[in-house]
C-alpha cells in the first residue's frame, strides 16, 4: 500500500501541514455506520494504517461514542435506524465541542446532486459507497488538512 | 265697454304675459322647443298687447298708424309660434326642422309686406280710420282681400295645433289630460275671441283682452300640474318604440296607461286592460301573489323575477317601479318597467357553465398533475433507494477486495491475486453499469432535470483535464487542452451533467486509444453557440455505426465490449443529456485514423443578476 499523494491542489505553505494529517497513526476515527461489512473495512482500512477506529451503529450511539473519545475525525453514514446521518450532524454542529471536527458523510447515496446537498448539510466531506482505498484516503486527508488550516 | 278698463286688463295681460315668459324661459331644460315655442308665443302676445295699448291711447295719427302696422308683426307670428308649441309638446319634431318653419313663416312674411306697402295696393285694408272716446282710440277698417288670407292662415295654424294637443289629449293618461285641457282652453281662447271681433259687431279687438284668459290657463296648468316639468314631449316615440313593457298604475293598482309593449306582455288591447286592477291582468301576478303586495310601496324598488307563461316556461323580468308624485308630492301611481332579462340570463347561464366547466378542468388538471408529480416523486424516490440498495452490497464487495488485494489480510499468490482482480474489475464495470442504467431510467422518466446555473469556464476545463490526465497518462497518450481565446469566461449550464458528458467522452477516447494524442477543445460557434470537441488517434468509428453508437445498448459488435468493457450506455446517456441542454452531439471518424466527438451548444443567456455572479463564482472557488 503507498501513500496516496497530498492533495495537489493544497499550496506550497499548507504542504507541511498535508504532511503532518498524513501521519495516520495520529488519527482517532468514529465511524458510524450500521452497515456491519463497511465498519469491518474501515476499521481495517484504517487501523491496517496505523489509524485508531472507534465504531458506532447509529446516530444516537455515535453521540455518545464521539463525546467519549473525542475523535480527531467522523466517518458518518446517512441512512441509519433511530438516528440518521443528518441528525447527526447537526447535533455535532449544536455542540460547541464538534463544531470544529472534520465530519465525512461516506453513503451509498450517489445520485446527481447528493454531493451538493450533503456538503450544503454540515459535512466536511463526501466519500460515496462503493469506495476505492486511495480516494478513500484521499478525501480523509483533504479534510484533516482543511480543518488543520482553518484551526 | 268702459275704455279705462279695457287699458287696465291690456297692462294685467302684458304684465302677465311678462311673468309667463321669463318663467317658461326659465324651465327650458326641462323641453327645450316646447318651452323655446312657448316663451316666443308669450313674448310675441306681450308685444302684441304693449302694441294695442299704444294703438288705442295714441294721439298722433301718423304714430297710431304706425303702431297699428307694427302691431301685425305680432299679429301674424303669435299663430306659428303657437302652432311651433303644439308640434313640440306632442313631440313632432318633424314641424319644428328650419325648412317646415321657413315655409310656415312665408305667409306671415307676405302679409308683413303687404301691411307696409297697403298704400300701394289697398290688399290689407281698402279704408283704415279711428274713431276717439275719452282718450281712447278706436280702430275701424275696411279689410281687403288678404286680410281673409292670413286669418284663415291664422285659423288653420291654431286647428293645427289644436288637433295635434286633441290627439294627445285622447291617448295620454289622466294626469296629463287636465294639463292638455289647460293648453287647449289657453290656446283656443284667443282666436275665439279672435273671430268675435273679426265676424262681430264689438267695438274693439278682444284677442289680446284673451290672452289674459291664455295666460291664466297656462299658469294654472303650470302650477297645478307641472306643465312643462313632465311635458310627455317625445311620448310617443320613445315610450310606444321601448322594447320593455311600461304601465302606469294608480294608488289603487288600476292600469291608467301601458305602451304597447306592455298590451302584448298582457296579451291584450290597451282598450281592454285600462282601468282593471292590475292583478286582474297580469298572469303573472296570479302565480306570484306576494309580488303584488310588495309593489304597493310607493318606493323605487327593483328585482329579477321568473314566471311561466303559456308554452315560455322560465321568462326572466327585471322589474322596476317607480313611484309617480304629483306637484305637491303627494304618491299618485306607479310606473313599472318591465324589461324581458331571459336571453341575458340565458347568457349568464351559459356563461356560468362555461366557467364552472373551466373550473373543473383546471381542477381536473391540477390532480392529475400532482398524481403525475406525485408518480414521478415515487419513481425517482424508487431510483434512489435503488441506487443506495445496489451500491451497499457492492461496497462490500469492492472493498473487501481491494482489502485482500492491498496485502492487508496477508500476501496472495499469484493466481488469488489475479481472480481478486477480476472481482475488482467486473464489480467495477457492474457499478459503471449501475450508473448508467439510474441515469438512463431517471431520464426515461423525466427526471433529468438540468440545474443551470453559470459557472467558471476555463477552472472547469482544467478540472475536467486533470481528472483525465492521469487515466491518459497510465496509458502513454499525450493529452492537450484547447481553449479558444473566444469562449466568455462565464458559461450558463449545468456544470455537473456537463462535465458528465465530456467524461465520457474523454474516457473512451483513452480507453479506444492505444497511441498518440487525445485533445479535449472548446470554442465558440457563432453569436448563440459554443462546442466542446473530444479528439483521439484511436482506432476510429465504421461509417455505418456513425449513428447507431448513440442508441442504448450498442457498441460497434459484440467483441468491442469483452474487450474495452463499457455498458454501452455511455453516448446514449450522454446524447440525451445534450439534447436536454438543446444542443446536439456528432461523430468524425475514420478506421484506423480517429474520432471527433463534437458536442455543440447553445450559449444560454440568464440574467446577470447578482444570484448569477454569486453561483458562477461558488462554482470558482469549490468545484
Amino acid at each position: 500500500m503507498t501513500m496516496p499523494p497530498p492533495d495537489s491542489t493544497a499550496s506550497q505553505s499548507s504542504r507541511t501541514d498535508a504532511l503532518k494529517v498524513a501521519e495516520i497513526s495520529s488519527w482517532v476515527v468514529a465511524a458510524i455506520d450500521d452497515e456491519m461489512d463497511n465498519l469491518t473495512l474501515v476499521t481495517k482500512v484504517l487501523t491496517f494504517n496505523g489509524a485508531t477506529v472507534h465504531t458506532a451503529f447509529n446516530g444516537a450511539l455515535g453521540l455518545e461514542l464521539v463525546r467519549q473519545v473525542r475523535p480527531t475525525l467522523i466517518l458518518l453514514d446517512l441512512s441509519m435506524p433511530v438516528m440518521d446521518g443528518w441528525a447527526m450532524v447537526a447535533a455535532l454542529r449544536a455542540d460547541p465541542n464538534f463544531q470544529k471536527t472534520p465530519v465525512i458523510a461516506l453513503t451509498a447515496h450517489a445520485m446527481v446532486g447528493d454531493k451538493e446537498r450533503i456538503l450544503a448539510g454540515g459535512f466536511d466531506g463526501y466519500i460515496s459507497k462503493p469506495f476505492r482505498i486511495s480516494t478513500f484516503l484521499g478525501e480523509i486527508i483533504r479534510c484533516l488538512t482543511q480543518s488543520a488550516q482553518q484551526a | 265697454m268702459n275704455q279705462p278698463l279695457v287699458v287696465v286688463l291690456l297692462g294685467a295681460t302684458a304684465i302677465l304675459t311678462l311673468l309667463l315668459a321669463v318663467r317658461i324661459w326659465g324651465q327650458r331644460q326641462h323641453s327645450r322647443a316646447a318651452s323655446v315655442a312657448m316663451t316666443a308665443l308669450m313674448v310675441g302676445v306681450l308685444y302684441w298687447t304693449v302694441l294695442y295699448l299704444l294703438e288705442i291711447s295714441s294721439i298722433d295719427t301718423t304714430f297710431w298708424l304706425a303702431v297699428y302696422r307694427l302691431k301685425f308683426i305680432a299679429v301674424v307670428l303669435v299663430p306659428v309660434a303657437s302652432f311651433a308649441f303644439s308640434a313640440a309638446y306632442t313631440g313632432r319634431d318633424a314641424l319644428l326642422r328650419t325648412n317646415t318653419l321657413a315655409i310656415l313663416l312665408v305667409v306671415p312674411l307676405l302679409t308683413t309686406v303687404i301691411i307696409w306697402t297697403n298704400d300701394y295696393h289697398h290688399l290689407m285694408w281698402q279704408q283704415i280710420s279711428r274713431t276717439q272716446e275719452s282718450g281712447v282710440s278706436t280702430t275701424t277698417t275696411v279689410t281687403g282681400m288678404w286680410f281673409w288670407v292670413n286669418a284663415f292662415y291664422a285659423y288653420v295654424l291654431l286647428l293645427g295645433g289644436a288637433w295635434l294637443l286633441l290627439r294627445q289629449f285622447i291617448k295620454a293618461p289622466a294626469a296629463y289630460q287636465r294639463q292638455l285641457i289647460a293648453l287647449i282652453i289657453g290656446l283656443a281662447a284667443p282666436f275665439a275671441a279672435n273671430a268675435v271681433t273679426i265676424f262681430g259687431t264689438l267695438q274693439f279687438d278682444l284677442t289680446p283682452f284673451a290672452f289674459a284668459v291664455t295666460g291664466g290657463a297656462l299658469t294654472w296648468g303650470m302650477l297645478r300640474f307641472n306643465l312643462l316639468d313632465i311635458a310627455p314631449i317625445a311620448r310617443n316615440v320613445v315610450i310606444d318604440s321601448l322594447p320593455d313593457a311600461m304601465f302606469v298604475l294608480d294608488q289603487q293598482g288600476r292600469l291608467v296607461d301601458l305602451n304597447p309593449a306592455g298590451s302584448s306582455l298582457f296579451q291584450a288591447g290597451p282598450s281592454d286592460l285600462v282601468g282593471k286592477p292590475i292583478a286582474e291582468v297580469a298572469p303573472m301576478l296570479r302565480q306570484r301573489p306576494e309580488l303584488a303586495e310588495r309593489y304597493r310601496a310607493n318606493t323605487p324598488y327593483q328585482e329579477e323575477v321568473t314566471f311561466d307563461r303559456p308554452g315560455e316556461p322560465g321568462i326572466s323580468y327585471e322589474i322596476r317601479i317607480s313611484p309617480l308624485r304629483d306637484g305637491r308630492g303627494e304618491p299618485i301611481g306607479r310606473v313599472v318597467l318591465m324589461r324581458n332579462i331571459t336571453e341575458r340570463k340565458r347568457i349568464e347561464r351559459e356563461l356560468q357553465a362555461q366557467n364552472d366547466a373551466l373550473v373543473r378542468a383546471n381542477a381536473e388538471l391540477a390532480e392529475a398533475r400532482e398524481i403525475a408529480e406525485a408518480a414521478t416523486q415515487l419513481k425517482n424516490q424508487f431510483l434512489a433507494n435503488m441506487s443506495h440498495e445496489l451500491r451497499t452490497p457492492l461496497n462490500a464487495i469492492i472493498g473487501y477486495t481491494e482489502i485482500q488485494l492491498a496485502g492487508m489480510t496477508g500476501a496472495l499468490n499469484e493466481e488469488q491475486t489475479r481472480y481478486q482482480e477480476r472481482v475488482l474489475a467486473n464489480s467495477e464495470q457492474l457499478l459503471g453499469l449501475i450508473n448508467d442504467v439510474l441515469d438512463i431510467a431517471k431520464i426515461e422518466a423525466g427526471r433529468m432535470n438540468l440545474i443551470r446555473a453559470p459557472f467558471a469556464l476555463r477552472p472547469w476545463f482544467h478540472d475536467l483535464y486533470e481528472k483525465n490526465r492521469v487515466l491518459a497518462e497510465s496509458k502513454a497518450l499525450d493529452f492537450k487542452l484547447d481553449i479558444a481565446a473566444d469562449l466568455p469566461e462565464t458559461m450558463t449550464e449545468d456544470a455537473i451533467r456537463l462535465a458528465q458528458v465530456v467524461t465520457n467522452l474523454l474516457s473512451n477516447a483513452i480507453k479506444f486509444t492505444t497511441q498518440g494524442l487525445i485533445t479535449l477543445a472548446a470554442r465558440r460557434n457563432d453569436a448563440e453557440g459554443w462546442q466542446i470537441a473530444v479528439s483521439d488517434t484511436g482506432i476510429g468509428i465504421p461509417l455505418h455505426a456513425h449513428e447507431t453508437i448513440f442508441e442504448e445498448f450498442r457498441q460497434i459488435d459484440g467483441t468491442s465490449s469483452r474487450k474495452y468493457g463499457g455498458t454501452g450506455l455511455g453516448l446514449a446517456i450522454a446524447r440525451r443529456i445534450v439534447q436536454i441542454m438543446g444542443g446536439t452531439i456528432t461523430v468524425r471518424s475514420e478506421l484506423g485514423v480517429g474520432s471527433t466527438f463534437t458536442v455543440a451548444l447553445p450559449i444560454a443567456k440568464l440574467a446577470e443578476s447578482p444570484e448569477a455572479m454569486a453561483a458562477a463564482a461558488s462554482v470558482k472557488t469549490n468545484p
